[in-house]
């Protein structure tokens, strides 16, 4: 594999995808990549590759998910979900559903949708109800979303940079196995009076007229995992390790409960709880001061303080968004939770310039935290997809119960 | 009042184009006694060398920081949370720009800092947990560091 400056194929390429209409331009190497074949019923391929027709992403895992029309044998599977960590529920482009999906109904008997926030925008679309097959493992009548405006027009609340199509997701849905149950829970469950109610749901009685519903937390975008009748209680995510250069892909496993098989136990582990927010603390460096943070495969990057806190230089240009060391910076943390658990890790932060152009798998591309310093309740430390690499790494579900307790934790 | 920054006021902005009920950005101070009725909030004000902090904490746990510099306007605002706020009501003349300037994809996922003409928008979280803020580079007072955006 040649080193070339990351600039012109990939990361170049992901900002060239920006709106105004200009040519979109292709990676260079653009590959389809097979998802590896699992062979436990509780297991099934993800890999990082270009992202669905080589639309050129960075460190963005994927995996294909089957939906089925309830109760029938209807099915469809799409390909390249982004796993996510960082949220809960199903969701998929209704450009590429082929399926006739019932919708979920308010109490008053109007279609549900949803405004979905995400750190970048917000995605709009119908809530509808699927049995969804992941692996051998499903989940039956499960309530998800269909991204997209064509059935409900986006209401002018549904605020934030609209995440409504291929172009603006690249990707074809989204599969958010993070720790909690719903993507909303008892807020959303609220009377629309309560300011409590924070007006993600919407109820619609025409394609035109949607209004803030309350809805109960059965009737919610849920974790399709903990919707199994086994293996619910977690997820786990394995990866190999990929050269300092980055890989062209890299294929792992998605697998289904936390010890609860021969194959998902938790080993010599170390299991760190997370609050309700899903947040532990790193101690950076090691010994020095203590951050929020937490883990997120959706992110594609390590993001985590400023420049100056973490003495690192950051990049100009198109890729001003990370940091550029001189040569590669090699790092320690200590990551803890306040059960008293604690690892102490060591991990890379390379300049991209020295990073392969060809590739789309990175364990050592970081950038700055947004912001950072914020008020102390906002995280330090956003350990993204680059952290994910040469480890497995189990997420457990709020409430369920498991051989290191109940969730939430985050254990590797 | 079913949004914790002032939704029920959104239609209003929205149809009337002038400005907002809400103490969005470039707004006047004094309409965040409006918004902390709105969100039930309590009203904590402090005051720096050039400008003062009016933050809003509201019984979902959600705060909302809005910076006044001298002349009375609001030049940038900070919010962290479950959820989100919504962002027409933040940025108030400001929201149109913005979406136009964020349409697209981004080098970064999971994390967002956007540079537009005269505005700055940082974003982090995740589902459950959001954090950001906006400022207008030309309305904040001489010698405003962005990292006092606390």
């Amino acid at each position: 594999m040649t080193t070339k400056p990351l600039f012109p194929a990939t990361v170049l390429s992901v900002l060239c995808a920006c709106g105004g209409g200009g040519g979109t331009q292709q990676p260079e190497a653009c590959i389809p990549v097979d998802l590896p074949t699992a062979t436990d019923p509780n297991a099934m391929g993800a890999v990082v590759d270009s992202g669905p027709e080589c639309v050129g992403h960075t460190n963005g895992l994927f995996t294909s998910v089957t939906l089925c029309e309830p109760g029938t044998s209807t099915c469809q599977t799409i390909d390249h979900l982004l796993i996510d960590t960082g949220s809960v529920g199903v969701r998929v482009l209704e450009s590429e559903l082929a399926l006739v999906l019932p919708a979920v109904t308010s109490t008053s008997g109007r279609a549900l949708a949803e405004c979905t926030h995400f750190v970048d925008g917000s995605s709009w679309g119908p809530v509808r109800t699927a049995d969804v097959i992941l692996g051998g493992e499903f989940a039956v009548s499960l309530p998800i979303q269909v991204i997209g405006e064509g059935s409900y027009t986006l209401p002018a609340n549904c605020t934030g940079t609209p995440i409504n199509d291929f172009k603006t997701l690249a990707a074809n849905g989204i599969l958010g196995v993070g720790v909690h149950l719903q993507d909303c829970g008892a807020d959303c469950a609220q009377p629309t009076s309560s300011i409590l109610n924070p007006g993600l749901y919407y109820e619609c009685s025409s394609a035109q007229t949607c209004a803030v519903a309350s809805v109960p937390v059965a009737q919610q975008v849920a974790h399709p995992v903990a919707a199994f009748p086994f293996d619910n209680n977690g997820t786990i995510i394995q990866l190999p390790s990929v050269p300092a250069d980055g890989a062209l892909s890299v294929s792992g496993l998605l697998m289904f409960g936390i010890g609860t098989q021969p194959n998902n136990g938790l080993g010599v582990a170390t299991v760190l709880a997370v609050n309700g927010q899903g947040f532990f603390t790193t101690t950076f460096p090691i010994g020095g001061t203590g951050y929020t943070s937490y883990l997120d495969s959706g992110s594609n990057g390590l993001f985590f303080l400023d420049a100056a806190t973490a003495n690192l230089k950051q990049c100009t240009g198109g890729v001003k968004e990370f940091y550029c060391p001189t040569s590669t910076a090699k790092l320690g943390a200590t990551l803890s939770s306040s059960s008293g658990a604690s690892t102490t890790i060591v991990f890379s932060v390379a300049n991209p310039s020295t990073l392969s152009s060809e590739a789309f798998a990175f364990g050592n591309l970081a950038g700055p935290m947004p912001g950072f310093p914020l008020n102390p309740s906002a995280p330090g430390f956003d350990w993204g997809l680059p952290f994910f690499f040469g480890r497995t790494i189990y997420t457990a579900i709020e409430n369920q119960s498991t051989p290191a307790g109940a969730g939430p934790y985050v254990a590797f | 009042m079913r949004r914790w920054s002032c939704a029920v006021l959104v239609l209003a902005s929205v149809l009337q184009v002038s400005s907002s009920a809400c103490a969005a950005l470039g707004d006047d101070a004094a309409a965040i006694a409006t918004d902390q009725a709105h969100m039930q909030a309590s009203l904590r004000v402090w005051h720096q060398a050039n400008y003062a902090v009016h933050e809003l904490l509201a019984p979902s746990g959600i705060t909302l920081r809005q910076f006044v510099g001298d002349g009375g306007k609001v030049f940038a605002v900070s919010w962290s949370g479950g959820w989100r706020p919504n962002l027409r009501d933040v940025m108030g003349a400001y929201y149109d720009r913005f979406i136009a300037g964020t349409r697209g994809r981004r080098a970064t996922r999971g994390v967002a800092r956007i540079e537009l003409p005269g505005m700055i928008v940082v974003m982090g979280g995740h589902q459950r947990a959001f954090f950001g803020h906006v400022y207008l580079t030309d309305l904040a007072p001489a010698g405003f560091a962005p990292e006092e955006i606390r």
